[in-house]
C-alpha cells in the first residue's frame, strides 16, 4: 500500500503498519532497512530521515492517546470500523477499519475538545426528528443489522468507548435511524441477543456525546 | 419573564470589502445575557436579535437562506434542524462549531414572520434567540438554554 502526503490538500493516507513505523521512527526506534520505512520515505512522510512537519501532529496524537472510540456502522451493508483517538495534542480519525494494511485517509483536529463534533460527524445522525425508525417492541439484534444491511437507507451505529488507553472498548451508545431522521437508541433487554428501541431526539444524542467526551477531555 | 427591548437603533454605516454584500438587512441586537459570576472561560451567552431577510417571503425560503448562510459562514456540524408553523412559524437550529479555538454548541430559535405583499418585495422578519455554550458545558446547561431560547415571544402574543 502506497502512503500519500499531499500538503496542499492537507491529506495524509497511510496504513496502521505505516503509522506504527512512523511513530517508531519518531521515537528513534525505526529500522532504516524496514521496507515500510522505505514506503514512508517514498511518500514524503519521512524527509531526510525526519518525520515531515505536516505529519508531526498525527504522530504526536498517536503517541499520547488518553481515550479512544470505535464506531461500528451498518448502512446498506457493513461499513469499515472508524477509530477515533483522543490525546492532548488533538483528535485523530482512522476511517479505514482495523486491518493493518487498510488505507486510512486520516483526519486530525488540533483540540481534544473537538472530539464530540468529530464523533458526531463519524456517526452521521441526521438532524431531523421524526417517527422512530423502529417501534418500541423487543426484537432480535440481528433483525436491526439485517434492516441496516438492506438497501432501504436504515443506518445502525455502535459507538464503543474507552476513557483510558489500556481499557477495553465498550458499547456506550447504539443508535439506528432512517435517512430522514427517526433516531432510536438501541438498548439491551433481559433476553440474550434481543434489544429494545427508544426514540431519541437529535439533541438527546448531542447531549449524550458531549457528556461522554467530558470524560475524556476533563470538562 | 425578560423584557426584550430594541437597542439604540439608528442606521449603521460600514465600508465592506469589494465584492461583499449584506445577507441580512436591518438587524439589531435586542438583548445579550450571560450568567453572573461565571467561573472559567467561554461563558455561555444568550443573544436576541431582530432581523429582516429581504427577497424571502416564506418560512421554507427563510430556512433555506439560514442554512446557506450557516454553511457559508461558520460551517460546523448540524446537530438539529426543525421548522414548523405552530403555534407560529419558527425555525430551530443547533450547530456544533469551532470558533477562535473553542468548540461550541450554538442553539437557536427563530420566530419568523413571512411577508409577501403583492407588488412589493417579499421579506421575512425574525426574532432570533441564540444560545452559545462551550461543548463541555453543554450537557449541564442544555435543558435550561433550550427552554430559554424557545421561550422567546413577542409580548402580547
Amino acid at each position: 500500500m502506497t502512503a500519500l502526503l499531499d500538503v496542499e490538500a492537507r491529506r495524509v493516507v497511510a496504513t496502521r503498519r505505516q503509522l506504527d513505523a512512523l511513530r517508531s521512527w519518531a521515537l528513534g526506534r525505526g529500522d532504516p532497512v524496514d521496507p515500510v520505512v522505505a514506503e514512508l520515505a517514498s511518500a514524503g512522510l519521512l524527509a531526510d530521515g525526519v518525520v515531515h512537519p505536516a505529519v508531526s501532529p498525527v504522530v504526536a496524537a498517536l503517541g499520547s492517546v488518553v481515550g479512544r472510540a470505535a464506531v461500528r456502522r451498518w448502512c446498506g451493508g457493513r461499513r469499515p470500523i472508524v477509530e477515533v483517538l483522543v490525546g492532548p495534542t488533538g483528535v485523530l480519525v482512522l476511517p479505514g477499519g482495523h486491518e493493518v494494511d487498510a488505507a486510512h485517509d486520516l483526519r486530525w483536529h488540533p483540540r481534544p475538545r473537538a472530539v464530540a463534533r468529530v464523533v458526531a460527524e463519524v456517526l452521521g445522525v441526521p438532524p431531523h426528528d421524526g417517527p422512530p425508525v423502529f417501534g418500541a417492541g423487543q426484537r432480535p439484534w440481528a433483525e436491526l443489522v439485517a434492516a441496516a444491511c438492506a438497501q432501504g437507507g436504515v443506518a445502525l451505529a455502535d459507538l464503543r468507548w474507552s476513557t483510558r488507553p489500556s481499557a477495553p472498548l465498550a458499547s456506550v451508545m447504539v443508535l439506528a435511524w432512517a435517512p430522514d431522521g427517526g433516531v432510536v437508541e438501541v438498548v439491551p433487554v433481559d433476553r440474550p441477543g434481543w434489544v429494545a428501541c427508544r426514540p431519541r431526539h437529535p439533541l438527546d444524542v448531542w447531549i449524550g456525546l458531549t457528556t461522554l467526551c467530558r470524560q475524556v477531555t476533563g470538562g | 419573564m425578560t423584557d426584550v427591548k430594541a437597542s439604540a437603533g439608528g442606521h449603521v454605516d460600514i465600508d465592506l470589502p469589494n465584492g461583499w454584500h449584506h445577507t441580512v438587512h436591518e438587524g439589531s441586537v435586542a438583548m445579550v445575557a450571560r450568567p453572573r459570576g461565571w467561573i472559567g472561560g467561554s461563558a455561555p451567552t444568550l443573544t436576541v436579535t431582530k432581523s429582516r431577510t429581504p427577497g424571502v417571503g416564506t418560512l421554507g425560503g427563510y430556512c433555506d437562506a439560514q442554512l446557506a448562510g450557516v454553511v457559508a459562514s461558520v460551517g460546523g456540524h448540524l446537530v438539529h434542524l426543525a421548522s414548523g408553523h405552530r403555534p407560529r412559524p419558527h425555525l430551530d437550529l443547533t450547530l456544533a462549531i469551532e470558533l477562535l479555538g473553542v468548540d461550541l454548541t450554538v442553539t437557536q430559535h427563530h420566530l419568523v414572520d413571512p411577508h409577501s405583499p403583492e407588488g412589493t418585495e417579499p421579506a421575512c422578519l425574525a426574532l432570533v434567540a441564540t444560545a452559545v455554550v462551550a461543548d463541555h458545558d453543554w450537557p449541564r446547561l442544555a435543558p435550561g438554554l433550550i427552554a430559554a431560547v424557545r421561550s422567546i415571544r413577542v409580548r402580547g402574543t
